[in-house]
């Protein structure tokens, strides 16, 4: 039986680890399928989860690691998907609701655009709002890496947000 | 500003310094107008990230996720995937049977429902379900299933999210899989960008035309 308490404690977490997920992924259908299995694989595995270790930081790292497994298995999918993809720019104008969120589309894709590392600092510091320290646990590299991934993270952000102008105030940018 | 600088600016926005730094950073403040701005950078930064981001997070908990919990139970789709036959193929039946029948109109209406029933199983699948696992829907009467099963996720540069997905129809006559590609535009809408017979049973073009979802 799953622990009724753990279960509990999985639900509430489930909503950070949808938002973390999607940000990662860029993609909401695909975080959910990243959340889905991070679950299954945690109810899997109860049993060997360490009694210090926190939940979330667990939930958070895995969500990680099978997106970045999930990359390499999609870039195989994507050769084939490729055309498809062409197609869909093609037709998919702008009826899209989300043009109304001009600006937060901007950061979509903004973060799309970054390496998986800046991401996954970006999303874990600023969005869940995870200390330095647990952030580390969570990448499983020291403070140091952390805290300098997250300068040069923001830097790329801020650039890109900026436009092609080089323009780094996103103040004025907007 | 110096990259030690912009630590230690990064460093006080999200809260991560003791007394000594914050006095070190509030006195780089007053002093530098290029740090004050760089810090308004950041603190628009996280507020941008976290209006894009927190709308995911104040959604309701999904109920698949709920049913996945609360209940120890296999997601393994093989368990109840059952060997196929082919809605399709069903309907084709019906539709011959019915020319020479007085409940005509009554079948019509039926082959319309079991008709709307599948496209609702393909939006809400693609809408809900992760990829790799399947959804089905068995008619009430007769042996017809349809099943849908997400493959794929990607999303456009548009920011379109889309979908490959396989159908898979069936009845006693035989199985009907068509693989498509379906993109979101809405809660629940999922209209097909392209859809193509991969592999029949049966006679694709005839059921192709009677099942035109």
């Amino acid at each position: 039986m799953v622990q009724p308490d753990l279960t509990e404690q999985l639900i509430e977490l489930i909503p950070r680890m949808r938002r973390f997920a999607t940000g990662l992924s860029g993609s909401a259908a695909w975080g959910d399928d990243l959340v889905q299995t991070a679950c299954e694989r945690l109810l899997l595995r109860k049993d060997s989860l360490k009694v210090d270790t926190r939940l979330d930081s667990w939930m958070y790292q895995v969500i990680r690691n099978l997106h970045i497994d999930g990359i390499r298995a999609q870039s195989v999918r994507d050769r084939n998907a490729e055309e498809v993809k062409q197609l869909a720019d093609l037709r998919l104008v702008s009826t899209d609701p989300m043009d109304n969120h001009l600006r937060l589309n901007e950061v979509h894709e903004a973060m799309q655009q970054l390496s998986e590392e800046h991401r996954s600092a970006l999303m874990l510091i600023c969005v869940e709002g995870l200390s330095y320290k647990e952030a580390a646990e969570v990448l499983q590299v020291p403070m140091g890496t952390v805290t300098s991934r997250l300068v040069r993270a923001r830097k790329a952000l801020i650039d890109s947000l900026g436009g092609e102008s080089g323009e780094t105030d996103l103040g004025a940018a907007r | 500003m110096n990259d030690e600088q912009r630590g230690l600016i990064n460093a006080f926005n999200d809260g991560q310094l003791d007394e000594k730094g914050r006095a070190i950073v509030k006195e780089l403040l007053a002093e530098n107008d290029q740090a004050r701005a760089y810090l308004d950078e950041l603190a628009e930064l996280d507020r941008l990230l976290r209006t894009a981001f927190d709308p995911v997070e104040q959604e309701p908990v999904p109920a698949r996720f709920k049913a996945l919990l609360q209940k120890k139970r296999s997601h393994t789709f093989s368990h109840y995937v059952v060997p196929a036959a082919l809605a399709a193929s069903l309907l084709l039946a019906v539709v011959l049977v019915i020319r020479q029948d007085t409940i005509d109109q009554q079948m019509q209406e039926q082959l319309l429902q079991m008709r709307q029933e599948i496209a609702s199983l393909k939006h809400q699948t693609l809408e809900n379900t992760p990829s790799g696992m399947a959804a089905s829907w068995v008619a009430p009467v007769g042996q017809t299933r349809a099943e849908v099963t997400p493959l794929a996720t990607f999303r456009t540069k548009d920011n379109r999210f889309c979908r490959e997905y396989e159908e898979r129809l069936e009845d006693a006559n035989g199985v009907e899989i068509r693989r498509g590609v379906a993109c979101r535009t809405g809660k629940g809408r999922w209209p097909d960008l392209t859809r193509l017979p991969s592999g029949s049973t049966g006679s694709t073009v005839e059921k192709s035309a009677v099942l035109n979802l």
